[in-house]
């Protein structure tokens, strides 16, 4: 606290202090006849030549940056089959806007440095050149035609890859602050999913019979307490709306899974293809050189699944699904190997922000050779198996006795 | 210059004009302007129409000015703020726990109070520093003074335009007082995170503010543009053409129409999210699980915000550009004794870019899961913007060319703006580029890109204008050698804060990330460096603002027409007067630009208000 003061004492006397000299300066340059508004000719030079040697300044931090930070240590080129063809189209716009840089910064400070002013100079009065603007709009007309053609053909690559009958269903499910990935099992089909599906168990709220019947006993169950605390009424006001918010939510909630149920046992759904389903929550693993399509989800707000080395990046947006397509062509063990750092991990993160830990959504991703793949896969326990263990514990019997 | 005398004259005739000013076209009266009621008695205004309730325009052009500069230092602060986390993740600084209390406690940035500080810094540098602080005080000082009117069309409105941005600030500033925090999902506002208090605690209170600031800032915008609108068609002096205009003003009219026809869009889009906050509705909201709970609400789309938002968000950009770009044109010829270059292709470039900004806002949008189709769409379209700005940057270098160029503050900073110009405009074409955006979306090679051609730029363009206008407005000068040191330390760090980010970019580094760029080898020692640039950058702004002060109470007098600029403003007395020209509205003759004219003339300039010389007359038809 004292230190406080006295820090803010000493910042208002150094500012009277400073407004003191200043005064005095501007009264000694008043009485050496020198104006104010005039520039002289050794400012003039001075500016002229720090503008020349901010223009060295400039090149060299550009050399200096690019040399230490744009190679594959710092930025690893791309680990996926479209990654390569944006990596190329990026260098070349690099090489693009790089010479513009070169040329227009060059002429900018050069000119400001040898046009300084000089009394005995007049400048020349030069108001348009048709020409010359032509060839300034038409040029970089056909720059731009080229490079938007270009990226077109990447782009038309990256969101339209050739169909491939192998391509893995994946889906990346976000809510604050985790990641959970989905992997669709023997059918390659995900099952379907609702958010009234979900609860504490059954994160993803994805929907299987055995699930419909788990999430139909918790909520009527806490409709159940809801309401007796509503009717008693011991609650104040404020906590009562609260309440009642929450009882017209759950009511909405066991509409919709009773809808489900419905048209599971009247046979228009079977909710079958969520049974093989498989989650991962800790590390993310693909194989190889096989497409992969990713289905995001989220069940909160909106988060974004940003995988740099594979130049992949894709909203997670509450109420909708979106995709992302992509074939990783190196596993993690080269990649390693070519960045020389055992520690390497590729990552999913989190690139939208989504809430107070947004910088810690992330999931370490690793690709590794097909056999790996299928061994890793066939280990983990499906969404069925979970969801009838879960019944269990509750005491209720599973629809489908039979292991499927 | 009589100003301090009443001239019975004057006013004489003011009045009458008040009564007949309806049906008076511009042009054919020289004195066409707007009544104004106290006209008989402007020497005995009270301190609080003068100062407060100020009507005129020069007056409110201060208080934009100010407000602004007060603003833009919070903004400052908060960015030094949470660079010192960035520069040194976790490290215990008293600082913080001195300024930001409960926020950073034990002197280590809450992580829910750096996405807050990040939020208001970003809202208050676009929206109340580098909308309201440039339009606000360069429209309403140059529109009425280069022109040749007395006023703006509607100086009540004007007033008005002032106090609701006021009042804005005002509502952002409380924001930062309240206990839940203020809001702190990004300048964007992205909903559902803005929408539901449950997740995130800035989206409580916090955020009802925010969007109470904003739509008083919207009003703000809209009445300062109408004004600035009206007052351009219709107030010009005569032979004030629309082609006799300077390139200032001609940015400030593509700027205020822009605004008019952009942030009605984002009020819409404030008020859909108002409604789903608090009445229930589903307009951005659908199938979310938060807080343990299933909401009702279903069928509403996050995206569609997004489109609303960036279809104000891109032309918003241009706003905060254009009126620097405008007065970069006006200081760097003036300084370079020569005619801007290319004026007619300046002025459609700026059109060709205020066109193009309204049909390129998908540009931001790329990853949100929209079709790819459109996402090609807004590709060809944005990279079409760079044509036009590609002849605005030719043509600034051009006009150096040959030039005589005086160093002044302001012209200083010009240079720096042309140069920031191109190299953030450079890496736009790649974020243009769906295919490459994908991976750079929402890293901090955007964060480079947006803050030098946005955001530095745009304050380089501000300083120009202060440091050049600062005589019209207070009647003194700034100290130069303040200035010169204020200059190049500002050009360096924002060169050293900005430049290295593209390379975080590169590599993968996403924004708003509070900390763990350990993941990206090595970043951690240039995120120092970055932030001692930035506290750098920061603290050489108090100069600025010692300076502005100091100059304003004690600086040297100013003279009548300090840099010889042709234009019509320094043709008014030093000393401010309600209505500007103590007698007759001058008439235009010429354009703006005669500097160095071939004629054998001694003067390096002849004033826009200056009849033409028969060998003139002669030699070629009126500009
Ligand atoms: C004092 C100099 C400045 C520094 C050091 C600075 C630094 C930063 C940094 C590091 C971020 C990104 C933080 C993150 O994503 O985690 C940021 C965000 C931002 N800044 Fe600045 N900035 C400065 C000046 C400006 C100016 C002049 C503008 C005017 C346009 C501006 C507008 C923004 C905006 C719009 C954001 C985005 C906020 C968001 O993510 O929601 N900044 N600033
Ligand atoms: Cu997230
Ligand atoms: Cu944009």
């Amino acid at each position: 606290m004292l230190l406080n003061l006295i820090l803010f004492a000493v910042v208002i006397l150094a500012i009277i202090t400073s407004a003191r000299l200043l005064l005095v300066f501007q009264f000694a340059a008043e009485l050496r006849g020198k104006k104010a508004h005039e520039i002289s000719d050794s400012e003039n030079n001075m500016n002229a030549l720090l503008t020349l040697l901010s223009l060295v300044g400039l090149f060299a931090m550009f050399f200096y940056l690019t040399a230490t930070y744009y190679n594959e240590k710092y930025i690893p080129g791309a680990a996926s089959e479209h990654g390569v063809e944006v990596d190329s189209l990026l260098n070349l716009n690099f090489i693009v806007i790089t010479l513009a840089f070169f040329i227009t910064q060059l002429l900018l400070m050069w000119f400001a440095y040898k046009y300084r002013y000089n009394k005995k100079r007049r400048a020349t009065h030069y108001a348009h050149n048709d020409k010359l603007e032509m060839i300034w709009t038409v040029v970089p007309a056909i720059v731009m035609a080229v490079l938007v053609l270009k990226g077109l053909i990447v782009w038309n690559h990256t969101t339209n890859p050739s169909p491939d009958k192998n391509t893995l269903n994946l889906e990346l499910y976000a809510r604050q602050f985790d990641w959970t990935a989905r992997y669709s099992g023997k059918d390659n089909a995900l099952g379907k999913a609702s958010y009234t599906m979900i609860n504490g168990g059954n994160i993803l709220g994805l929907i299987s019979a055995d699930a419909i019947q788990e999430q139909l006993t918790i909520v009527r169950g806490d409709s159940l307490v809801v309401d007796s605390t509503v009717t008693l009424g011991f609650l104040p006001a404020e906590k009562l709306e609260d309440e009642k918010t929450r009882l017209r939510r759950l009511v909405h909630q066991i509409r919709t899974v009773a809808e489900f149920d419905y048209q599971f046992k009247s046979g228009s759904e079977s909710y079958a293809a969520s049974h093989d389903d498989v989650l991962v929550r800790d590390t993310i693993i693909l194989p190889v050189n096989r497409p992969v399509k990713l289905h995001m989800r989220s069940q909160d707000v909106i988060h974004s699944a940003y995988l740099p080395h594979f130049r992949v990046h894709m909203y997670c947006v509450p109420g909708s699904e979106t995709y992302f397509a992509f074939k990783p062509i190196t596993t993690t063990k080269e990649m390693k190997k070519k960045l020389n750092d055992p520690e390497f991990e590729y990552r999913l993160y989190c690139n939208n922000i989504c809430g107070s830990t947004h910088f810690n959504m992330m999931l370490p991703v690793r690709v590794v050779s097909e056999k790996e793949y299928a061994a890793w896969l066939s280990a983990k326990s499906t969404f069925a198996d979970e969801t009838k263990t879960r019944l269990a514990k509750m005491g209720l019997k599973s629809n489908f006795a039979k292991n499927n | 210059m009589s100003e301090q005398t009443h001239n019975p004259a004057v006013d004489g005739h003011l009045s009458q004009e008040v009564h007949e000013s309806h049906s008076v076209q511009h042009g054919h009266d020289e004195h066409a302007h707007h009544g104004h009621e106290d006209h008989g008695h402007h020497h005995k205004e009270s301190f609080i129409t003068k100062y407060i309730f100020s009507q005129d325009h020069k007056m409110i052009a201060k208080q934009f000015l100010i407000t602004g500069m007060f603003m833009g230092l919070v903004g400052m602060m908060l960015s030094i703020f949470f660079r010192l986390q960035l520069g040194w993740p976790g490290q215990s600084m008293p600082i913080l726990e001195t300024f930001l209390g409960k926020w950073a406690p034990d002197g280590v940035l809450d992580p829910n109070f750096y996405l807050a500080a990040v939020t208001i810094h970003g809202t208050i540098l676009v929206f109340m520093v580098l909308t309201a602080g440039l339009s606000g005080t360069f429209s309403n000082l140059l529109i009425p003074l280069q022109l040749g009117a007395r006023d703006m069309a509607s100086p009540f409105l004007n007033m008005l335009s002032y106090w609701f941005f006021f009042l804005s600030s005002l509502l952002m500033m409380t924001s930062l007082f309240v206990e839940t925090g203020p809001a702190s999902s990004g300048w964007t506002v992205y909903p559902p995170l803005s929408a539901l208090p449950e997740a995130s605690p800035g989206s409580g209170l916090g955020m009802t503010l925010w969007l109470f600031s904003i739509i008083a800032f919207i009003v703000s915008v809209l009445t300062g543009g109408l004004n600035y609108i009206t007052t351009v068609m219709n107030l010009r002096t005569k032979g004030m053409s629309m082609t006799r205009m300077p390139l200032t003003v001609w940015a400030f009219l593509i700027t205020a129409i822009l605004g008019l026809l952009s942030f009605p869009v984002l009020l819409g889009a404030g008020l859909l999210l108002l409604f789903d906050r608090s009445m229930g509705t589903s307009f951005y909201l659908s199938d979310i699980y938060v807080s343990g709970q299933a909401l009702e609400q279903t069928g509403g789309s996050p995206v569609l915000y997004q489109h609303l938002f960036w279809f104000l968000g891109h032309p918003e950009v241009y706003i905060i550009l254009l009126p620097s770009l405008g007065i970069t044109s006006e200081v760097l010829a003036v300084n370079a004794r020569k005619p801007i270059f290319g004026y007619r292709a300046m002025i459609g470039s700026m059109l060709a870019i205020a066109f193009l900004s309204f049909i390129v806002w998908g540009h931001h949008m790329y990853v949100t899961g929209m079709d790819p189709l459109l996402g090609s769409v807004f590709t060809f379209t944005t990279l079409l913007i760079a044509i036009p700005s590609a002849i605005k940057a030719f043509n600034y270098i051009t006009t150096l060319w040959k030039g005589n160029i005086v160093f002044t503050p302001g012209m200083l900073f010009a240079i720096g703006v042309v140069s920031l110009f191109i190299t953030g405009g450079l890496t736009g074409i790649i974020l243009a580029d769906s295919a490459l955006d994908v991976n750079l979306h929402h890293t901090y090679f955007v964060v480079a890109h947006f803050h030098i051609v946005m955001g530095v730029a745009s304050m380089f363009g501000t300083f120009a204008g202060v440091y050049h206008w600062f005589p019209k407005m207070f009647g003194r000068m700034m100290n130069k050698k303040l200035g010169y040191l204020h200059f190049w330390v500002t050009l360096i760090s924002a060169y050293g804060v900005f430049f290295p980010m593209h390379y975080m970019g590169l590599a993968g580094v996403p924004r708003r990330y509070y900390q763990n760029f350990e993941f990206f080898s090595g970043f951690s020692d240039l995120n120092m460096v970055i932030s001692i640039f930035a506290i750098v950058g920061g603290l050489v702004q108090f100069v600025f603002v010692f300076n502005f002060f100091y100059s304003m109470f004690k600086g040297p007098k100013a003279p009548q027409n300090p840099w010889n600029s042709a234009t019509l403003e320094w043709t008014t007395p030093v000393k401010h007067l309600h209505g500007n020209w103590p007698g007759e509205i001058p008439t235009v003759h010429r354009w703006p630009y005669d500097y160095s004219l071939p004629n054998g003339e001694e003067r390096d300039f002849i004033p826009q208000d200056e009849p033409l010389s028969e060998k003139e007359k002669q030699a070629e038809p009126a500009h």
